[in-house]
């Protein structure tokens, strides 16, 4: 039965590694893209086209130049227009650029789309003429990204294609719920605790040295599952208290610090946490340590909201929900590491498993902290990141597993087959 | 610790196990390199120059035998032979007329059932008139002398091409074998490897290449064309510099060949020589009035910009194909159709592109159909297209790449994911950018 569970739980482990493994999704050329996102008063639209075919059909040179960016700026907005009934909305093309991409030169722009009246944000008409009127087998994949008000997420969907034999596109809003813009903000929440990995590896190096007790300068032995599980509690309340009390001043009572500091602290943080996973800094000290750069990591989750969606920034009740967010993988994650933790630490392998890992989040926050303050190559840093992403994952997984094996040995069917 | 690692051990060393009895498996008993005897033969024209002035020559005696006999059917036929020879090596619409016309005569001048089926099932198959091929070979079946080993396995070789085009690979590849049993010669062997290369076994094709060149001594242009025709496979499977070397051997092999420009040409393209590429195709646009070079022309400006250029070269390739359509409808709605998708108008290029799946329902015409069908917002009807291309065995990047995009038109995002993956399985530079310039090679 053990035997069977063992199994099942390395099928488990096997699985969910090879769950890391994401999809890459390549641009589709040479068709161009537009994603719609709904804000407040306004639907901002990124645009994604070919150079190529924008140079072909538009006439225009490719180039970074100002007088290029104007000419390309003029031909969007007498080429896209967005009406709904009679009201004729006012257009502005907010950033545009040339870039390149896998070989690929794109026009890449982002427009504002205003009704006159800001409450009739609702169906409209998107009118497109570029480069489809010119190129036969030109099509634009209009896709709705963002709509707090009726849409969960920010997930690319599909809403249409545009053609030479088609230019307008009809968009009708998908009716509005009250909850879904709360429920957006937890998603958002939830969705940037799980890929912020130096908040994970902050986590971590604090939950590590947990279930130990310091003495001498050096953790010990195991303090028991008890007071464990009440000092983690302590702990996550410490950092969600600290983090939402300064993204709660940064985003309603604009709390502003340099985002390169921010970046830097939180990265010296978990640099601090990881030093303090391996000798003694702060001995039942890491509640408070974690409520006070919660502090700075709050003022990061701040500067992230401002740079994405400033509809759940604005709002107190999608504030509280993208807090929630938050909290909630932050107890998920606890929840599952905290009892593997208890339960290794209970085996003289816990200070070498320990010791491996605090050394791994000293080494990748000591690399955070050297780019976000003087800046590393992005050729090193790229590939870093996704190799430390991976690492934290396996790590958990790993955590996890072993956790989950050792109990499987101890648990009372087990000893009675043993017996 | 490492007690408490046992089984994730164990998993992984099992997998490791696992890739290295694969490997070692695979490593004994892999495909072997395919040899080709790519010797130039020391017979035959050698060039396209000498090969156009001995089929000239050869069309020029049965027009004087024409001439003298006016009244008998047999050098109708040898003119009508010839005629249709130049079309397929020269592609001017000219010869095809030329050749339609002697072989019309042969129809009224020969007693029926006699004259040569076998030549108006040829013409039937250039005109992309697959009944009226079938029926041409029907009556060949029907001699009362049987024909000849080589007409047989022709015959039977006609009729798998028919299979093919009407989407039937097994019977199709039936119907070769068959020809082969007749009598084994490189015109099955380079149709065999084609069909190979369609249902995407390219080491397969490559294979049926180099032993094709090994077993019977080849003309200077068709052992060019053996090599044409694997470079596209290197093309297909997204090998550009090794189809490269391929087209020029083809090149060197029978030097002056306009579709082998081409092909060099759309290689230069592919490895960023493009001042290269377009010298080539301006030269086989000029010297040989190609539509296609045209069309190439036209895409390379308008990826490069150049507007003008590009416009002057699709009107000029569009006036060719409009006036070549009007004559021979299906035999050209296929080229025409690709040029009014790119530089035409969709609804035209969808009228074509249904007229060419009608007359030939396999594999490329349908996913030509396809394209056709997306550019008119009809991705529902296009995905069943692509969906009976591959129903028929037809497996190419291009196929699933179609697939993707009409997907993610309809927003199923994750199925469009796997298609492009299975494309990139077939093709890993589907998505690079120099493949939208790969005109020629594709399907």
């Amino acid at each position: 039965m053990a035997r069977t569970r063992l199994i099942l739980i390395v099928m488990a482990w096997l699985l969910a590694a090879t769950a890391l493994t994401g999809t890459a999704r390549a641009h589709q050329a040479p068709n161009s893209e537009a994603y719609l996102d709904f804000q407040t008063d306004r639907v901002t639209m990124e645009v994604m086209i070919p150079a190529a075919e924008y140079a072909y059909a538009s006439g225009h040179r490719v180039a970074g130049d100002n007088a290029s960016r104007a000419q390309a700026r003029r031909y969007l907005t007498d080429s896209i227009s967005v009406s709904s009934g009679s009201d004729a909305w006012r257009t502005r093309v907010e950033s545009l650029e040339f870039v390149t991409r896998d070989g690929t030169p794109d026009l890449i722009a982002t427009l504002s789309m205003m009704p006159q009246d800001p409450s009739k944000l609702s169906d409209f008409t998107l009118r497109w003429r570029a480069v489809i009127g010119t190129v036969p087998d030109h099509f634009v994949l209009v896709m709705l990204r963002r709509d707090p008000a009726s849409k969960l997420g920010d997930e690319p969907v599909v809403i249409g294609t545009l053609r030479g034999g088609r230019d307008a596109l009809v968009i009708n809003r998908g009716s509005a719920r009250s909850w879904m813009p709360f429920a957006n903000a937890v998603s958002l929440g939830a969705g940037h605790i799980l890929s912020g990995i130096d908040h994970l590896a902050f986590l971590l190096a604090l939950l590590l040295p947990l279930p130990l007790i310091a003495r001498g300068g050096l953790w010990r032995e195991g303090r028991g599952a008890r007071p464990t599980i009440r000092s983690a509690a302590i702990l996550i309340s410490g950092f969600t208290l600290g983090h939402s009390a300064t993204l709660i001043a940064a985003s309603l009572g604009g709390l502003t610090l340099p985002e390169a500091l921010v970046e830097t602290m939180i990265a010296v943080s978990v640099l601090i946490a990881a030093i303090h996973a391996i000798r003694p800094i702060f001995p039942r000290r890491e509640a408070l340590f974690a409520t006070l750069f919660g502090l700075v990591h709050g003022l990061g989750f701040a500067g992230f909201l401002s740079s994405t969606d400033l509809s759940v920034a604005r709002n107190i009740v999608t504030l509280l929900g993208f807090n929630i967010g938050i909290e909630l993988v932050q107890i998920a994650i606890a929840l599952a590491i905290v009892p593997a933790l208890v339960t290794i630490a209970a085996t003289p392998a816990y200070h070498r498993l320990r010791a491996a890992l605090a050394l791994f989040c000293c080494v990748v926050a000591a690399v955070w902290v050297a780019d976000r303050y003087v800046g590393l190559d992005e050729s090193f840093v790229a590939p870093f990141e996704v190799v430390v992403e991976t690492s934290m994952m396996l790590v958990f997984f790993t955590v996890l597993f072993a956790g989950l094996v050792l109990f499987a040995r101890r648990s009372p069917a087990a000893k009675l087959r043993t017996a | 610790m490492i007690k408490l690692l046992r089984w994730p051990l164990i998993a992984m060393l099992a997998i490791l196990g696992v890739a290295l009895v694969q490997w070692l498996t695979q490593r004994g008993n892999g495909v072997p390199a395919p040899v080709f005897a790519m010797e130039r033969p020391a017979y035959g024209p050698t060039t396209y120059d000498d090969l156009l002035a001995a089929s000239i020559q050869r069309l020029n005696l049965s027009l004087a035998r024409v001439k003298r006999t006016p009244n008998e059917w047999l050098p109708h036929a040898g003119a009508g032979a010839a005629a249709l020879s130049l079309f397929r090596l020269t592609g001017e619409i000219a010869y095809l007329e030329m050749a339609e016309a002697k072989i019309d005569a042969v129809r009224n001048l020969a007693p029926k059932p006699s004259g040569v089926p076998e030549l108006r099932a040829e013409l039937a198959m250039v005109r992309h008139d697959l009944a009226g091929a079938s029926r041409e070979l029907d009556i060949l079946s029907l001699a009362s002398v049987t024909p000849e080993k080589p007409t047989l396995s022709e015959a039977a070789a006609m009729r798998g091409d028919l299979a093919l085009y009407a989407g039937d690979h097994v019977e199709a590849a039936r119907l070769y074998r068959e020809a082969m049993q007749h009598e084994p010669h490189v015109g099955v062997a380079l149709r065999i490897a084609n069909l190979q290369r369609v249902s995407g076994e390219f080491d397969a094709a490559i294979a049926t290449l180099a032993e094709a060149t090994r077993a019977e001594k080849l003309t200077p242009v068709v052992i060019s064309s053996i090599a044409l025709q694997t470079g596209m496979i290197e093309s297909a499977r997204g090998d550009y510099a090794s189809a490269k070397d391929w087209y020029d051997r083809a090149d060197a092999l029978f030097p002056g060949h306009w579709l082998t420009t081409l092909y060099r040409a759309e290689a230069h393209l592919a490895e960023g020589e493009t001042n290269r590429a377009i010298a080539d195709l301006e030269m086989v646009a000029r010297d040989h009035g190609r539509p296609e070079a045209m069309d190439m022309l036209a895409l390379v400006w308008r990826v490069r910009g150049g507007n003008t250029q590009s416009r002057t070269w699709s009107q000029k390739a569009g006036a060719i194909w409009r006036e070549w359509t009007d004559k021979y409808p299906a035999a050209f709605a296929a080229h025409a159709a690709e040029h009014e998708l790119v530089f035409g108008e969709p609804a035209k290029a969808l009228r074509l592109a249904s007229i060419n799946a009608q007359a030939r329902p396999y594999g490329e015409a349908r996913l030509l159909l396809a394209r056709a069908l997306m550019a008119n917002d009809k991705a529902r009807a296009a995905l069943k297209e692509i969906s009976l291309a591959e129903r028929s065995g037809w497996r190419s990047a291009q196929l699933f790449v179609l697939k993707a995009q009409g997907l993610t038109i309809l927003g199923d995002t994750d199925a469009a994911e796997i298609a492009r993956e299975q494309a990139r399985a077939i093709n890993p530079k589907i998505d690079d950018p120099v493949t939208r310039l790969i005109w020629l090679a594709h399907g």
